[in-house]
């Protein structure tokens, strides 16, 4: 048996059932089936499929893509053919993997998540997250993710028009991340996701014009896992909802951090580039991990440093 | 498309910065076609996090070899690594191309390190006997090549150097002009080009203008390398409503016919904004 598959790492907590802890950020992994020679969909606990809105969009002009110390910058805009073609194309070649789905929907407007909700109603995917943290849409998106109101409308909207667990993923933008998660779970949120990608602009000095097409993108990678783990150490003094961390997770070791800090589970972003068989790797690195440490389940890990500080 | 840590044979230091890295992988030798590439991993870098796509240059054997050259840090750690050393690869990555065996004459533009990945397809056109013009433009003689293996792989090459130490004297675009002017187009000519955006730019317009089918290995900053980030995308020529505006470098190319590109791609300025 594969460690991903070993039944001391599946999660269960509330809507969060997983197989094992690890899934994949959306916009890293595509549709789920396209690295499977070498990062098959079964070996994650859940795969977050490439975001989607309501049209087909065709994305930012490129450059899409820099490198920054310790991490890159993308602003690939969105580029998808919007959620009737993912309804009937995407997800149905999914259907037969032993793994979890994840739709992460985005909007320019409210009214925007709520279509998709109803257009996902019914297909098989197993949850739904709320992009309220994309920092490459010119309007909605991230906006929307610093406004409790917004985000009271957008999750109580989506969640009258689907029956599909709500996950939201939130931007490290925020200036109270309590009240941000309290205003959606008061609107029936089921699981909180964190962290989407910091703002960023790179500069060619030589030419003296942005490298990115977009002119800004989001950062992401190792550099910003501390800042990550703060916000889900913040974000479990907010809620006992189940807590998905990512931001910078590169290593099982990157994984038990983010655990230790609250999270439920974690997802592998941008190291999906650099290492495409991570989350095998993940899931070996738990297994020895808890055998060291004496830890029977993979929840026991999860809010083990956070207890004791905040209990 | 595996991942793998290959073991290196060989490293060569080919002067003017240029080196020729070989490394054992049997399973991606044996799957390599022209117009694949491989993604290395660079370690030891805070600054350097995204692999290197590098063009798979030949293949002898159970053997891989990439020509780089050490422009920065990236691809100045592949110019050190030494033999027995292990580097991490993704491949082979790329659409490859096999379908222009159709093609009477072949006319390769290759300007400095773009070399690299038209060199495995004059071994293929030299083994399907397919007629090949290379044209192969570099700064000085110390930058041109595998001048001997060239000589030898191609029915015509023709070297050329911006100060004239080797070959003729100017840029490479203009001795293809001459050569057209002197030999006329002829059905079935495919031209492939590799180097700098000023000389690709040149030949798309001389292709076009001359309705030659041609064909440029472009490249950029990739994530995934394998059409999952869709971050190394170029934008389309012609595009409906419904259609694509971009197609991915890594999996429509990195080998691509010019005449879908659209050509403001390849204006030096060109940055999306």
């Amino acid at each position: 048996m594969l460690a991903t598959d070993n039944p001391r790492l599946r999660v269960s907590r509330g809507k969060l059932q997983l197989k094992n802890p690890v899934l994949s950020a959306s916009g890293t992994f595509g549709y789920g089936t396209e690295l499977q020679d070498i990062a098959h969909p079964e070996h994650y606990g859940g795969i977050a499929l490439k975001g989607i809105t309501l049209k087909p969009r065709s994305g930012n002009p490129p450059p899409r893509l820099v490198e920054a110390v310790g991490g890159v910058i993308n602003s690939v805009g969105l580029q998808n053919d919007g959620v009737q073609d993912f309804v009937e194309k995407k997800v149905i070649p999914l259907q037969s993997y032993n793994t979890t789905i994840i739709a992460n929907i985005n909007g320019v407007q409210l009214e925007d998540y709520w279509m998709m909700a109803e257009k996902l109603e019914g297909s098989p995917i197993d949850y739904i997250e709320i992009n309220v943290s994309c920092p490459n849409l010119k309007e909605g998106g991230v906006e929307f993710g610093k406004s409790p109101k917004s985000i009271a409308a957008i999750v109580s909207g989506v969640r009258k028009r689907t029956t599909i667990p709500l996950m939201l993923k939130l931007t490290p933008q925020v200036t109270d991340i309590k009240e941000i998660i309290k205003a959606a779970e008061d609107n029936g949120l089921d699981i909180v996701t964190l962290i989407n990608t910091y703002p960023a602009i790179v500069i060619d000095i030589n030419t003296k014009k942005p490298v990115l097409g977009n002119i800004r993108g989001g950062f992401s990678g190792p550099a910003v896992k501390p800042m990550a783990i703060n916000l889900v150490w913040e974000a479990r003094k907010a809620t006992k909802l189940p807590i998905v961390g990512m931001g910078g997770v590169c290593s099982w070791q990157d994984a038990v951090e983010f655990m230790l800090a609250g999270a439920d589970a974690v997802a592998v972003g941008t190291w999906h580039f650099i290492n495409p068989g991570i989350a095998l790797e993940i899931a070996e690195g738990l297994m020895a991990y808890m055998d060291k440490n004496g830890f029977e389940s993979v929840s026991e890990i999860t809010g083990y440093t956070w207890r004791q500080y905040n209990e | 498309m595996i991942q793998t840590r290959a073991i290196v044979t060989n490293i060569r230091d080919l002067g003017a910065d240029y080196f020729l890295l070989e490394v054992e992988s049997p399973e991606i030798a044996g799957a390599s076609k022209p117009g694949h590439f491989v993604n290395v991993l660079i370690q030891d870098s805070a600054r350097v996090v995204l692999r290197r796509p590098i063009a798979v240059f030949d293949v002898k054997s159970n053997r891989v070899q990439l020509l780089v050259k050490s422009i920065g840090e990236g691809t100045r750690w592949i110019s050190l690594r030494e033999p027995g050393d292990v580097v991490n690869l993704l491949g082979p990555l790329g659409k490859g191309l096999f379908d222009k065996t159709d093609a009477k004459r072949v006319i390769m533009v290759a300007g400095g390190v773009g070399l690299a990945p038209l060199y495995y397809y004059l071994t293929y056109y030299k083994e399907l006997n397919i007629k090949t013009v290379l044209f192969y433009g570099a700064r000085n003689a110390k930058s041109i090549l595998f001048q001997n293996e060239l000589l030898e792989l191609t029915d015509e090459c023709v070297f050329v150097t911006e100060d004239g130490s080797l070959g003729e004297k100017g840029l490479v675009t203009d001795e293809l002009r001459r050569y057209y002017l002197e030999h006329g187009t002829a059905e079935g000519d495919v031209v492939f080009a590799c180097g700098p955006k000023f000389m690709l730019k040149q030949v798309v317009d001389f292709a076009d203008a001359e309705h030659i089918e041609c064909f440029v290995s472009l490249e950029s900053f990739m994530g995934c390398g394998a059409g999952v980030c869709l971050s190394c995308v170029i934008p389309a020529r012609h595009y409906s409503q419904d259609g694509d505006k971009y197609f991915k470098l890594c999996t429509d190319g990195p080998v691509i016919n010019s005449n879908i590109i659209d050509k403001r791609y390849f204006e030096e300025s060109y940055a999306g904004h």
